[in-house]
């Protein structure tokens, strides 16, 4: 049975520049898929052979590698309508200048590296440069998030996935002691606002932590704001399928998704138990059915 | 120092610390995003950083004169065309790297510039985060990388400009290679006093003491430089004025005449550099100079002869027989001391800050509630600890506005050492004259610091430092300095007559891994003073240097606090 986090979100696609042409890729129920490549598993034995790999195996390859990377957490979208403005977009403007500015006195143990780009940073802009940096000794970036970046930038319909992806990922461990921090970080930073919309308090009065064991977790009303506590599966289940908020209720929890119709557990004010609510996708949208 | 305060701090919970710093960076992402977003430029090529290359010699001169005009005539021009122009330049920077100065600014930019509100979060995070590090609550690289993706959320957002930062940087110094071990860091007290006679006129120099390491020498000297000849500025011509301060100095060009030579018959590239512009504000002193020897003299090297004005004799300066260095005791810092020294450093700062000016309050009141948040909220300290009441009873003494959580607390006493530097605020007492102090100090921070000379004057005390990074660049240790809690080492000190000295102001010069630095005490030196003690702090070590005050003369140093009149020196 498919988990309900990724029963309630629906599929999406998004179009990669590949060798052969522009080809889609395609995420549905948690699996990113390339269909122009049905014999993929062909291609990876070319590729290991030292053949290229096509960029949309590669992204399929980097999808299942930062399944569980934190990062995404700290750059991704706190609200579904957090754009990142990262566009795929080879044509970006990148200026790279080395040696031509470096007198040799300079160059004693030291390289100039001075770019300059416009327009919003795009995977072209962020990767050159961080190939610059790395020439120079210096790297500032980090591989693996030059490729987090390569996967943010095919839309926002898959920062959310990957969002729900990751969580969904450590929801189901054992989390040790150093990760906290991150996990609490990624709760705080994406129920806060939807609990202060919610609630109609501001964001900064909402104090979030980890709900770790049985059931849903714990609301509080305290005389500084709201103290939540939730598990990390409500990132995957209800945040990033946009069910955090509908008709007035604060949903906790997913218990059941079938085709656009889904049952979540919701409460209408701190305190109260959450109930069964039934709800029907309709345009993007959640709607209370009856 | 227990003398600063009462130790107060919990045991540390690195979690606890993390988990408030991601939490207010959260809070503080939340806040920018409200902010409008960064537009695309309209004019793309005042994107590209401008930069300039020159090196310090005479014809620096003529070249900053003509890079000036072009650049005032460059911006008069976009100025006429676009009106309103001179408001959208951008950062400029500048480095000393390998005996070059480095500017670079970037043109235009209003539509890129971050928004002060995007700014002043960034600044709040890395001082948070520069909080926790000096309290030892977390790591360094774990709070850089907080900060650094804080950043990238910004970028991405198109709240930040650009990523790392700004539009050009510099690559950071490879660390030296195995097998290639580096020179010890020496300092050698000189304390030598040179009358020079130039043409018709006189000037004098002190040479105070050398510093040697892996890749240069740097000499030390107070100048007196000779008067200015009447008919350098025809009378028809108008003095130039500076048009950017931030420009540059203006050394004495006399010195720019030294040679240097060894015993081995090597001769050694001698470039002068000084920040005093125009002389000291009290007299026409030059105080923070020096002279650079490239290449480092050969450990073999057993004396330099220093020629500082064409056909006047050498003066030779030993390096195989340096006098005896001054006393030094180094400790660690107890952990839960880590924090208080924190509150020192806060506390250091609104001293500073209070003798600087009045309008200075609201940056210690912009700082306040940041670094006693961080230190609270991460468990570091408890909110009614005694070190946090003694800054509440600082911050009312000195009429500051305190954040509600400092304001709630009652007073308390304070630390001798507050106590002492409130008390002799306004002294003007200080004995005046140089002391050519040299001392290598223990490693604090993973930094090499070098003491060069120490100088005194009615109203004040200055130490010229340098410092070298063991541990490479760190470039936010750059872009954040102005966010850390402090970007120096704290320095106090505490002359035999039981006077305290705060450092009051600083003066640093970057290049490379390296740094030189003008640290300011006040208040001035006791006039019965026979020795004082110079405390160096990291975060969580401790160097005490305890130098007697030795003044330099005509005849060379005189062990003699008591210098007549006041005088000891040109």
């Amino acid at each position: 049975m498919t988990e309900p986090w990724r029963a309630a979100l629906p599929p999406a696609s998004a179009t990669v520049a590949c060798a052969a042409g522009p080809h889609r890729l395609r995420w549905k129920e948690g699996v990113l898929s390339a269909p122009a490549h049905p014999d993929s598993e062909a291609e990876l034995v070319l590729t290991a052979l030292g053949g290229d790999e096509t960029e949309c195996l590669r992204l399929v390859r980097l999808w299942s590698q930062h399944a569980d990377d934190l990062n995404v957490f700290t750059i991704g979208p706190r609200t579904p309508t957090d754009r990142l403005k990262l566009v795929r977009d080879e044509r970006a403007t990148v200026i790279q200048l080395t040696a031509p500015l470096a007198p040799r006195r300079l160059a004693k143990g030291h390289r100039v590296v001075v770019t300059a780009g416009i327009g919003p940073p795009s995977v072209a802009h962020v990767v050159a440069r961080h190939n610059a940096l790395r020439r120079s000794g210096f790297d500032p970036v980090g591989e693996h998030r030059v490729e987090l970046l390569a996967l943010l930038a095919l839309g926002p319909a898959f920062q959310l996935r990957l969002t729900a992806t990751v969580a969904s990922a450590w929801a189901d461990r054992k989390i040790p002691p150093s990760t906290e921090p991150r996990l609490a970080q990624a709760l705080a930073g994406r129920l806060a606002p939807v609990a202060a919309g919610w609630l109609g308090i501001d964001p900064d009065q909402v104090q979030v932590s980890r709900h770790d064991g049985p059931g849903w977790g714990d609301l509080e009303r305290t005389e500084s704001g709201l103290r939540a506590t939730l598990p990390l599966s409500w990132l995957a289940s209800v945040w990033a399928a946009g069910l955090s908020v509908v008709d007035g209720r604060l949903a906790v929890g997913v218990t059941e998704v079938n085709g656009p119709r889904a049952t979540v557990l919701a409460v209408r004010r701190p305190g109260d138990r959450p109930e069964p609510l039934t709800v029907v996708r309709r345009a993007s949208k959640w709607t209370v059915t009856p | 120092m227990t003398e600063h305060g009462s130790g107060a701090a919990r045991l540390v919970d690195t979690e606890r610390a993390e988990t408030y710093l991601r939490v207010l960076a959260e809070a503080e992402l939340r806040g920018a995003v409200k902010q409008r977003p960064l537009r695309r430029p309209p004019w793309p090529w005042l994107e590209r950083p401008q930069r300039r290359l020159r090196r310090v010699r005479p014809l620096r001169l003529l070249f900053r004169r003509v890079s000036r005009r072009a650049r005032a005539v460059r911006i008069a021009r976009l100025q006429a065309e676009r009106p309103g122009f001179g408001r959208w330049l951008g950062p400029r920077r500048r480095h000393r790297q390998g005996g070059w100065f480095v500017s670079a600014h970037t043109l235009g930019g209003r539509h890129r510039s971050p928004n002060p509100t995007i700014n002043a979060g960034i600044t709040r995070l890395a001082a948070a985060a520069g909080t926790l590090v000096a309290a030892g609550a977390l790591e360094s690289a774990a709070a850089d990388a907080i900060v650094d993706s804080y950043r990238l959320a910004l970028v991405l957002r198109r709240r930040l400009d650009d990523w790392p930062f700004g539009a050009g940087w510099w690559g950071s110094p490879q660390r030296p290679t195995a097998g290639q071990p580096a020179r010890p860091l020496t300092a050698i007290s000189i304390g030598r006093h040179v009358p020079l006679a130039l043409e018709e006129r006189r000037a004098e120099v002190n040479l105070l003491s050398l510093v040697i390491d892996n890749d240069r020498a740097v000499l030390t000297l107070t100048a007196k430089p000779p008067p200015a000849l009447d008919d350098d500025q025809p009378d028809d011509e108008p003095a130039e004025q500076p048009e950017d301060d931030d420009d540059d100095y203006e050394p004495t060009e006399f010195l720019f005449e030294a040679t240097v030579t060894d015993d081995q018959g090597t001769d050694y590239d001698a470039a002068y550099y000084t920040n005093d512009a125009d002389g000291d504000e009290d007299d026409d002193e030059l105080w923070t100079s020096q002279l650079e020897l490239t290449p480092a003299p050969a450990t073999s090297a057993r004396w330099l002869d220093l020629t500082l004005w064409p056909g006047t004799p050498p003066v030779r300066v030993p390096l195989d027989a340096p006098p005896a260095p001054p006393e030094l005791t180094a400790e660690q810092l107890p952990a839960d001391l880590r924090a208080e020294q924190c509150v020192s450093a806060l506390a250091e700062t609104m001293l500073k800050l209070r003798r600087l000016s009045p309008e200075a309050g609201p940056v210690a009141e912009f700082a306040l509630p940041i670094v006693t948040g961080a230190l609270t909220g991460a468990g570091v300290v408890a909110p009614d600890s005694p070190a946090l009441r003694q800054l509440a009873s600082l911050g009312r003494r000195l009429d500051f506005a305190l954040p509600a959580s400092l304001a709630n607390l009652a007073d308390t006493e304070l630390p001798p050492a507050w106590r002492s530097v409130l008390d002799d605020a306004d002294a003007a007492d200080g004995p005046v004259g140089v002391i050519p102090a040299a001392a290598v100090l223990p490693d604090l921070d993973g930094t090499s610091w070098a003491l060069a000379g120490l100088r005194s004057t009615a109203k004040s005390m200055q130490l010229r430092l340098f410092g070298w990074s063991l541990a490479g660049t760190d470039h936010r240790r750059q872009v954040d300095r102005s966010a850390r809690l402090r970007e120096t080492p704290g320095v106090w000190a505490r002359d035999d007559t039981g006077r305290w000295h705060h450092a009051a102001g600083s003066e640093s010069s970057q290049s490379d891994d390296q740094t030189d630095l003008t640290i300011e005490l006040v208040p001035p030196l006791h006039p019965m003073a026979t020795s004082v003690d110079l405390i160096v702090a990291g975060t969580s070590e401790r160097v005490t240097v305890t130098l007697p005050l030795t003044w330099l003369t005509a005849g060379g140093p005189v062990p003699d606090a008591q210098v007549p009149g006041g005088e000891a020196t040109p």
